[in-house]
């Protein structure tokens, strides 16, 4: 059998023991068939009033006042809206499925870039080491000495309210930790035998790096960054739940939550659906994600994988 | 006179640290012949590992090579290893000169199989005689290709012929990148499994189909030593120096290892420097001792004339040393000193039983004093 799908089956087998692993890995399926599928579970429909913008991340208001301005209070479910409406009429179910798009731009962009911004950095760092390593690590310092949610917020604020500046915010407080895990790593493996032993053999710098360095020091990396995924989506929830996220009717959870701030009080007038269902949404994703990263740390390891 | 195979002369290694400068090797001498067991014996910490990493010119920073030479003289001609460009180095390490380490199960990288980290050492030092193998390969199975395969051995074989004329060529390395298309390299890997699979199996390793497909954590201690050795021989270096390799594994095993070098040298044609610290294993394997004590090869001589006739008092010393059964133990007083304030003069004179004023004084020289025996010591330069 090829070695791949020797590795393959083994991995699979792995899963199939763990039972945590599997909810981990159902929930994230999941949320993925859903942001697949969300323009066939949540057509744009073209009649409805909101729909003058073509984005389809823009909720639509299915009920407009037409004596002119919405109506303020969220509405109760009903067959056409199957989670109901909130403040200012937005379809909660639209805003939910498409939200679940939002969710994974934001985590995996995030995590991708910050993991690669990490590793260049790191790398770098730990490869030449002397003053430059002391230059970039003092740097990265400097952005870790900073509370990472404020930090964020001041980008945010310094470069106005979007979506795309909350990426930006978060891979600017996500990178350092990334680097540094990586270069410590690295430190730690070029004091192994086995790269004096490659470099005994006669392998050019650049090969012992990329070849017998990096991949024993990139697992720690990998799986903070799994895990990593779902807080990202709920620090940048925190974003939008304190208005410094999406504008208000983009389809993003945290925003969402923001909207129907003025509902959660146990009065006559309370509507809970309206915070409970993108919680909940949050709360599952940031799980899925927890769970998966677990289980990528048992399979993917070769060092604890056969043990 | 027959030229010597390795010749270390004067070597000089300090260790620029933070407490001062630690002179780890001080006027080394040593040489190894064509075909012998030179056995390189001593303290912890008394510059043997040092020693046959400057051989490979790869002492670790803050560590400095700082005076003497190392010359390395083969069929192919003498080589002052010292002074060599890094890529010069970089062939000779692995082709000519190979290190064994202390720790096999650590010398080995965890995330490859047994094939992927010997198939690296082969193809890093081995490739054209590979590429000659594969195209030897095609050429037998081109006559019985037919339609499509016909045109796909044809192309590898234009492929393969570039790697024999231009191994670095840029197109090569594009090409072994893209998927599907990098399936020419397929032909290779088999050509090199085979020959890792035979040199696994003259390391006595039984099952060396299976064994190859492995994970370094799966072997033991006597298996993963075995791998290292032949990743060390599979390139029939002209020297190869072992440091240390039995200290970590059982006595049986152990014996098996030994057996297994002395074995293998004659069946390479390799010369041996082969660092312990056990006399026992010395007199077992070696032909030629040195004795080094805090940076100083004290003492080189043939293995015999060591054990009965040893001149320098350190080596005298440590001989008294060996416990037996029957005989009161005795140690050498007092402590290898630091070799950041080493002693003036001979390093060994503060625990030294027959040490004179000039002991002190002088830096005594590294003389014959009988036939291919040498000593630094003394008692015998003729001066008192």
């Amino acid at each position: 059998m090829a070695p791949t799908v020797k590795e393959l089956k083994f991995m699979l087998t792995r899963v199939k023991q763990s039972p945590l692993s599997l909810i981990g890995i159902s929930i994230v399926v999941f949320f993925a068939v859903i942001a697949v599928l969300a323009p066939v579970l949540a057509p744009p429909n073209p009649s409805w009033s909101a729909m003058r913008s073509t984005d389809p991340f823009m909720i639509p208001k299915p009920r407009e006042n037409p004596s002119g301005g919405t109506f303020v209070e969220p509405s109760s479910p009903v067959p056409d809206h199957p989670f109901g409406t909130t403040e200012f009429q937005y379809d909660l179910y639209y805003g939910m499925i498409w939200g679940t798009i939002t969710a994974f731009r934001v985590g995996l962009w995030v995590t991708f870039v910050s993991m690669f911004i990490g590793l260049v950095v790191g790398i770098v760092a730990a490869y030449y080491g002397g003053v430059i390593d002391e230059i970039l690590m003092r740097f990265t310092d400097i952005i870790l000495a900073f509370p990472g949610l404020v930090l964020a917020m001041a980008f945010v604020v310094a470069f106005g309210r979007s979506l795309e500046n909350v990426l930006l915010a978060l891979v600017l407080v996500g990178w350092p930790g990334d680097a540094r895990l990586i270069r410590g790593e690295i430190l730690r493996v070029k004091q192994e035998d086995y790269v004096e032993a490659a470099k005994a053999v006669g392998c050019s710098d650049l090969r012992v790096m990329f070849r017998h360095v990096l991949p024993n020091a990139i697992y720690p990396m990998v799986i903070s960054a799994t895990l990593g995924i779902g807080g990202t989506v709920l620090t940048a929830a925190a974003l939008s739940f304190i208005g410094l996220g999406a504008p208000p009717g983009y389809a993003d959870w945290g925003q969402l939550i923001s909207t129907s701030q003025n509902w959660i009080g146990i009065t006559a007038r309370a509507y809970p659906h309206t915070f409970l269902i993108p919680g909940a949404f949050l709360f599952t994703f940031g799980l899925g994600w927890n769970l998966l990263g677990d289980a990528f740390r048992d399979i993917m390891d070769p060092t604890l994988r056969r043990r | 006179m027959e030229k010597n195979l390795l010749n270390v002369e004067n070597l000089k290694v300090r260790f620029y640290t933070y407490e001062g400068i630690v002179e780890a090797i001080d006027d080394a001498n040593l040489n190894v012949k064509q075909g012998e067991t030179l056995g390189l014996v001593g303290e912890t910490g008394c510059g043997k590992s040092v020693t046959s990493l400057s051989v490979l010119v790869l002492v670790p920073p803050p560590g400095k090579i700082e005076g003497g030479s190392a010359v390395l003289n083969t069929e192919k001609g003498t080589i002052d290893l010292l002074n060599q460009d890094e890529a010069q180095l970089r062939k000779i390490r692995g082709d000519d000169i190979s290190l064994i380490f202390q720790d096999p199960r650590s010398a080995l990288n965890p995330v490859y199989t047994v094939e992927e980290q010997v198939a690296e050492v082969f193809l890093h030092h081995r490739q054209r005689e590979f590429t000659q193998m594969v195209l030897d390969g095609i050429e037998k199975d081109l006559p019985n290709a037919k339609s499509y395969k016909k045109f796909i051995l044809g192309s590898e074989k234009k492929i393969y012929k570039k790697m024999l004329e231009k191994p670095k060529a840029f197109s090569l390395k594009i090409l072994s990148r893209i998927p599907i298309v990098n399936r020419y390299r397929r032909r290779m890997r088999q050509v090199i499994k085979k020959e890792i699979i035979r040199i696994l199996s003259a390391m006595k390793i039984p099952d060396a189909e299976r064994v190859v497909e492995m994970y370094p954590h799966e072997l033991s201690g006597g298996m993963a030593q075995r791998v290292v050795i032949a990743m060390a021989l599979g390139c029939s270096p002209e020297l190869l120096i072992a440091d240390e390799p039995t200290t970590n594994l059982d006595v049986t095993i152990q014996a098996q290892i030994l057996e297994l070098i002395r074995e293998l040298k004659g069946k390479f044609g390799s010369s041996v420097l082969y660092i312990t610290h056990d006399l026992g294993v010395i007199a077992e394997l070696c032909d030629r001792v040195a004795v080094m004590y805090a940076g100083n090869v004290c003492e080189l001589a043939d293995v015999e004339e060591i054990f009965k006739n040893p001149l320098h008092p350190y080596t005298q010393a440590l001989l008294e040393s060996i416990p037996r059964p029957g005989k009161e133990f005795k140690s050498i007083e007092g402590e290898v000193p630091s070799l950041i304030n080493p002693p003036l003069g001979c390093r060994f004179n503060p625990r030294c039983m027959k040490a004179v004023e000039l002991c002190s004084q002088e830096k005594p020289r590294f003389v014959e004093v009988e036939k291919n025996h040498y000593v630094m010591c003394h008692l015998y330069t003729g001066r008192k």
